[in-house]
């Protein structure tokens, strides 16, 4: 790579971007105008809201035969509040009305709430189902015999309302436990309420270290936020721009070189970036003297001048990684709007990894640290609080930055496939296979919606064999059966149905279930990455076994149907309408991923997409979808089989787990052995162009 | 034979639309843009928001908090069994490097029992609890926060034994019950939820349905040069004109309505973790009522902002160029809306006469099944007349002949300075 | 032949289209250029003229076979292979907020003139094309003809012995595609090596010294004019072609 090439494109980038003016406008100037009056507007709507619910006066009644003694314990309660000196809902003003028809009153607005002491009733119609409210984490009191029962009566949809209940009772608990401790100091109690085994907190932490937790979680999101939206600009006008008004090919036809014209083009993009962040950061400080963002005084504390120097060298690489993967989405794209297009998406998962630092626990002595992005913020949380692990933070760096070397490679490459640069007519294919395979893609998409849509509809509540016959039936079988029909395709070709040799059989029957502990075995390796709450897996062990069905009708519809219907859908009709996109590895993969996407639940993915690979490569090695049938059927059965027993499957020692890879392998080996390959694939030939067509 | 029967305007104008439609429906980019985002953007965030929420939330309550103690007293040994019992927290033995511990994360809170102050200290075995953690772990928070309740707790159930040791009754002790009792149904506090929520959502997914229509019928025109076949065609100006226009709103419509109906029907499976959680029987359904008045905000929002988006998209010759001049606009669009985030704001008559605003406080009281009829009469003069007032706008621009045809080469805002106010200035 | 600078030697290129599958664009292509001489590509629309240029300019890669441009191979010596090359599409646009002069110079450099000698060559093109009042403005606000002459500049901007005009007449008016052929034949006067592609029969006849007649990616016939009118006997190079091109559809 020669320097004075690399400069010259590079001063040619920046100077023509200078000069559009209007790119300019919108994605620096814009904001700069924009950000501060949306602030404002935030701001300003909820000092006011805090402001009316400070200010305003709000009527309460008490009413019921207890009305006395709840007016006491009321006052016990502000006396107890304001020696604790809580804040916030403090401020509130109430004032007593007396009571009319205090329901009447609340319905009518005039009161915001009531205080209805009574005897406890008995048992539980006092209170109806729409009549109560809980808020997460709290137990309801129940109403016991012979106490007077003290009703909260106000609306929850009325923000004061809502407000004003959440003071009342915080009153009501302060005054009873008041009124306890007096109980006691009546009879000659030694101590108050609140000083027997009284609690005092040690915060060890500086106030830097605790404003820097904040900071931390949410630094590199805004910051990846930033790097985005002022990259994208320019990174679309870099290359699916410059294809499109064709000055791109002029370019390629100079005798600079194409890792040349791509490292200028990303050093544009990084400066702009760059640039944009640092008049967005300034922009921020504006605000923050302007005091239209809070910020705790322990800000400054938190990033010291050579932390902020460690920051910014942190951040360095994932801004080259964001604008590596910026220029290769615009080099992918044919023009500026089918550039546009897919940045949307890239916005989304771009965000993705910078939520790393959000889950509590998260260090980077942990899987975290192999992957891009989600590494340096991590890493960044811990340098803000204080916690400087220089190996782990070197290899963070390390490795986000050779993720952007990686993908500016490939973003070389996209400038090489010709499928872009030549822009070839391409046919429009009215119907038939062509047709298909162009429309599969978008076709599962559609599955898919209706598969989350029936699910919504149907409910996790309804009965299992009716979301069994809708989903199995509804829509894998018919969806591929509708898809034969209109591209008029010869069934045995797309669902495979093909003879195999008998040894496949035994294959089959050893790599089924080693391929089903094996599963488990890279479950509990992404757990160790993304672990999944133990309840969330119980409840959802609860909801895939379910009671009360004979045993024939579980095996029937969990392991057989599954095992027919759903490799006809993924390893018959999706695995047939790709097999010419991919190459073959590339292919199981994406028919995996597929697979697991469709089991909606998002810790289930990382499993069922490794089976789908698995069933995926059988189907390609044997040339028939049997194998797959019978695997799926046989790892469900399994499945099903360790649930009932309770076999421990995913307790057990990390041998047992290498044992089952190993007679996997072994079972993938005779199947490799003994292959038939699926016809029809993607050949060796032209992979030179693998370039992917993804967009459905 | 001789064609010279003139075709009927409307049916000129329902030729162009339906033309429109047509090639619209066509273009991926307004398909994303105005139904399929409209439809699953939003949806998708609310739920990847709270599936990201009850995922820190699970994780947070399955962490084993590692606190050091020091010194528990012999008459407190039940306090430590408490703790043990619960799955929460594990106990470990105290040392010197606690502290260092602590900060390094391989431990995250240490208990230490001080001897009472003052009065307090007359109690037998009485004790303050002093408990160190890392403000700047979020682990060694969470430790702090069980140890606490662990301590209330036990606090609780101590001067309990000792109310009943003075002879205190278990009545007299409890004092009272509170019982909350929201007197609004679960269907009212689904209404207000979505009250607060799909205003806000509405306004961004009218904006957003109208912006590549927008774009599209004008500038996109342009650049693939089919603009000037339009001018051929043999039908009046003003209906290509309309026709477009009507296009435009009514993405803006569509979009508008999808997401609406697409949030209402997500919005209880999305929530049910949550709900389930905390007990709440919520129902998510917009009011019968309110459709009128929803659909009459709709119309008007995405009429309003048809009509501005067109007037700067009609000087683009590009597609990227009609972005840019669009984009402002937009932006501009969605300012008013971050005022309405919070809630308890009150549809006023000053408010029912900022634009946008009062189109989106009308909504919101809508759903939550309030009517204001003088707010109501005066947001929708008050939008129609800005609807006309951004048509007559845009007629004042097409009257320029080279507008229309598409060589004129300046922006709105070069028309505005050169054309239309000089003009007034010559005229006066 | 040792003093050819284009040597093209079973040349083919194939496609992959995922609606048709292969596609077999350029077929073993064979031919040679000398400096001073016009080598004319004649082919109908999607015959595999531009395929075989952009090729030679290293856009495309070769499925196989070999070409070089002053003895540097287009595969394994691409940017050499560009130094010496200029290449004039009417797809090979220009950056419109860039001035003529900007241009030039830019391409100037990128290929490799020398920071010094810059300048030079820059105001020498400026003069010779007659931008001189327009050299300042920018590209997007120059007529079609001022474009035109930027864009030869542009191509011929690192003084190339190699010059490469696909399809340049395309679009143009009468007086442009005049002023187009008359450029063209000064710089073969000068001794270039001058690729010309075209479907224009006209052009062809008027400029070219050999013309190979190219259809569905096989080279027919490459020979003088001459040599072509004695082989098929036929006066016109639009009978000539049609003649080439059924024989080539009866085998």
């Amino acid at each position: 790579m020669r320097r004075d090439v690399v400069t010259t494109l590079l001063g040619n980038e920046l100077r023509m971007l200078v000069r559009d003016r209007r790119t300019i406008v919108l994605s620096v100037l814009l904001p700069l105008v924009v950000m501060p009056l949306m602030l404002f507007g935030s701001r300003w709507s909820e000092q006011r809201r805090e402001r009316r619910l400070a200010e305003t006066e709000m009527s309460y009644a008490v009413t019921g035969p207890h009305a006395d003694a709840v007016r006491r314990v009321l006052a016990f309660g502000e006396a107890r509040l304001a020696s604790e000196g809580a804040a916030g809902r403090a401020r509130m003003k109430l004032r007593e009305v007396p009571p009319g028809d205090a329901a009447a009153m609340l319905e009518k607005g005039e009161i915001v709430f009531y205080l209805e002491a009574t005897e406890a009733a008995f048992g539980e119609g006092a209170t109806g189902p729409d009549a109560e409210t809980r808020r997460p984490g709290e137990r309801a009191e129940r109403p016991v015999p012979g106490v007077p029962e003290v009703a909260i009566v106000f609306r929850g949809d009325r923000d004061e309302s809502d407000e004003a209940f959440a003071r009342a009772r915080a009153l009501l608990r302060a005054g009873r436990a008041e009124a306890r401790s007096l109980l006691l100091v009546e009879r000659g109690f030694p101590a108050r309420g609140p000083d027997v085994a009284a609690v005092v907190t040690r915060d060890t932490a500086t106030a830097g270290h605790v404003a820097g937790l904040t900071l931390g979680r949410t630094l590199t999101l805004l910051l990846l936020f930033f790097v985005l939206s002022g990259g994208s600009v320019v990174a679309i006008d870099a290359l699916a721009g410059e294809k499109e008004r064709g000055t791109l090919e002029t370019l390629l036809v100079s005798a600079a070189t194409r890792g040349e014209i791509v490292a200028a083009k990303h050093l544009a993009i990084l400066a702009v970036a760059l640039v944009v962040t640092v008049i967005q950061v300034g922009n921020f400080l504006l605000y923050i003297g302007f005091k239209l963002i809070p910020v705790s005084a322990g800000w400054a504390a938190a990033v010291s001048p050579p932390v902020a120097g460690l920051l910014l060298l942190l951040y360095l690489p994932v801004a080259a990684l964001v604008s590596s993967v910026l220029l290769l989405v615009s080099g992918r794209a044919r023009s500026y709007k089918e550039a546009q297009l897919a940045f949307f998406p890239v916005f989304l998962l771009g965000i993705l990894p910078a939520l790393a630092p959000l889950m509590p626990g998260v260090s980077l002595r942990s899987a975290v640290v192999a992957v891009p992005i989600a590494n340096v913020a991590v890493a960044v949380k811990e340098v803000l609080t204080g916690t400087f692990d220089w190996p782990m933070i070197a290899l963070a760096w390390a490795v986000t930055a050779l993720a952007a070397a990686g993908v500016a490679r490939l973003a070389e490459r996209a400038l090489s496939a010709e499928r872009l640069v030549s822009a070839a007519e391409r046919v429009e294919a009215l119907g038939g296979p062509e047709l298909f395979e162009r429309r599969v893609a978008r076709n599962f998409a559609m599955m898919w919606v209706a598969l989350v849509i029936g699910g919504v509809w149907l409910g996790e509540d309804s009965d299992i064999r009716l979301q069994l016959l809708v989903n199995l039936g509804g829509i894998f079988l018919l969806g591929s059966l509708l898809m034969v029909r209109a591209y008029r395709l010869d069934p045995r070709q797309v669902f495979a149905l093909r003879p195999v040799r008998p040894v496949v059989w035994l294959a089959v029957l050893a790599g089924a279930p080693a391929g089903m502990l094996s599963a488990v075995g890279v479950f509990r390796l992404a757990n160790l990455v993304l672990p999944v709450p133990e309840k969330m897996m119980k409840a959802f062990g609860e909801a895939l076994l379910p009671e009360g069905l004979p045993l024939w009708q579980v095996l029937v519809l969990l392991s057989i149907a599954p095992g027919i219907f759903e490799e006809l859908a993924f390893r018959g009709t999706l695995l047939h309408g790709l097999r010419r996109r991919f190459s073959p590895p590339v292919l199981a993969l994406v028919v995996g991923v597929v697979f697991g996407v469709f089991h909606v639940a998002l810790f289930r993915i990382v499993p069922t997409a490794f089976l789908g690979i698995a069933l995926a490569a059988v189907t390609l090695l044997t040339g028939s979808i049997f194998p797959a049938m019978v695997w799926h059927a046989l790892n469900n059965l399994l499945g099903l089989l360790a649930g009932h027993y309770r076999w421990p499957l995913d307790e057990l020692d990390l041998d047992f787990y290498a044992a089952a890879a190993l007679v996997l392998a072994a079972s993938f080996w005779v199947l490799w052995r003994t292959r038939r390959p699926y016809p029809g694939l993607r050949g060796t030939a032209d992979r030179g162009q693998g370039t992917v067509d993804s967009s459905p | 034979m001789r064609y010279d029967a003139r075709v009927p305007d409307l049916t000129a104008v329902w030729l162009l639309y339906r033309r429109e439609m047509r090639t619209a429906l066509r273009e991926k980019n307004i398909v994303v843009n105005s139904i399929l985002i409209p439809i699953f953007l939003y949806p998708f965030m609310l739920w990847a928001v709270f599936t990201g929420v009850m995922f820190v939330q699970g994780q947070t309550e399955g962490m084993v908090a590692r606190v050091a103690v020091a010194a528990v007293p012999d008459a407190h040994r039940d306090l430590r069994r408490e703790m043990e019992k619960g799955e929460g927290i594990r106990l470990e033995p105290s040392d010197a490097a606690v502290l260092e511990r602590i900060r390094d994360g391989s431990l995250d809170a240490l208990l230490e029992f001080l001897p009472a102050e003052g009065d307090a200290a007359r109690l037998t075995d009485n004790f303050r609890a002093r408990v160190s953690f890392d403000g700047s772990k979020e682990r060694s928070r969470a430790a702090r926060d069980r140890l606490e309740e662990a301590l209330r707790r036990y606090r609780e159930a101590w001067l309990e034994r000792e109310a009943a040791r003075l002879g205190i009754g278990a009545e007299a002790w409890q004092v009272f019950t509170v019982t909350p009792r929201n007197m609004a149904s679960g269907k009212e506090m689904g209404r207000f939820i979505l009250g607060l929520m799909l205003p806000l959502f509405f306004v961004i997914m009218v904006a957003v349905g109208c912006f590549y229509p927008a774009i599209d019928a004008t500038a996109g025109e342009r650049e693939r040069s089919t603009w000037e076949t339009l001018m051929t065609v043999a039908a009046p100006r003003w209906a290509i004109v309309v026709s477009k226009y009507l296009v435009v709103t009514t993405f803006g419509l569509l979009a508008g309505i999808l997401n609406l109906t697409a949030m209402t029907v997500t919005m209880r499976p999305v929530l049910r973790p949550l709900l389930e959680r905390s007990g709440e029987s919520l129902e998510f359904a917009v009011p019968l009522a309110a459709l009128p008045v929803l659909a009459t905000g709709a119309l008007l929002l995405a009429a309003f902002a048809a009509a501005g988006m067109m007037v700067f998209a009609v000087f683009a010759r590009t597609f990227k160029e009609g972005q840019s001049m669009v984009t402002p606009f937009y932006m501009l669009l969605l300012v008013p809306v971050m005022f309405l985030q919070v809630p308890g704001l009150q549809f006023s008559l000053p408010l029912a006469l900022i634009p946008v605003v009062n189109v989106t406080m009308m909504i919101r009281e809508a759903i939550s099944g309030t009517f204001r009829a003088p707010q109501i009469a005066l947001t929708l003069v008050s939008s129609a007349a800005l609807v006309a007032g951004a048509l007559a706008l845009a007629t004042a621009i097409l009257r320029h002949e080279d507008v229309v045809i598409g060589s004129y080469g300046g922006s709105f805002n070069r028309m505005v300075k050169e054309r239309l106010l000089a003009r007034r200035k010559g005229g006066a | 032949m040792s003093d050819a600078t284009v040597t093209v030697r079973s040349l083919s290129k194939v496609f992959h289209d995922e609606a048709r599958g292969d596609v077999r664009a350029v077929d073993a292509v064979d031919f040679e250029c000398r400096p001073g001489e016009i080598f004319g590509l004649l082919g109908a629309n999607g015959a595999g003229k531009t395929t075989t240029l952009r090729m030679l300019a290293t856009i495309l890669q070769p499925t196989s076979g070999t070409a070089t441009v002053m003895g540097h191979d287009v595969v394994s010596e691409p940017e050499a292979v560009r130094r010496n090359l200029g290449f004039y599409s009417s797809t090979t646009a220009l950056y419109p907020r860039l001035t003529a002069r900007e241009t030039i110079e830019f391409f100037a450099r990128i290929n490799g003139i020398p920071a010094a000698d810059v300048r030079a060559r820059v105001e020498g093109l400026v003069a010779r094309f007659g931008l001189g009042d327009y050299a300042d403005a920018r590209v997007d606000k120059l007529s079609q003809g001022m474009k035109q002459k930027v864009s030869i500049a542009r191509t011929v901007a690192h003084d190339p012995p190699v010059l490469i005009f696909d399809e340049p007449t395309v679009g143009l008016d009468v007086l442009n595609a005049l002023e187009m052929q008359k450029v063209i034949a000064e710089f073969r006067d000068a001794g270039r090596t001058i690729i010309f592609s075209t479907h224009i029969m006209s052009e062809a006849e008027r400029l070219c010294s050999r013309i190979a007649i190219i259809h569905r990616g096989r080279i027919h016939a490459c020979d003088t004019l001459e040599a072509l009118r004695e082989a098929t006997g036929k006066h016109y190079l639009e009978d000539i072609f049609v003649h080439f091109v059924e024989r080539a559809e009866e085998a």
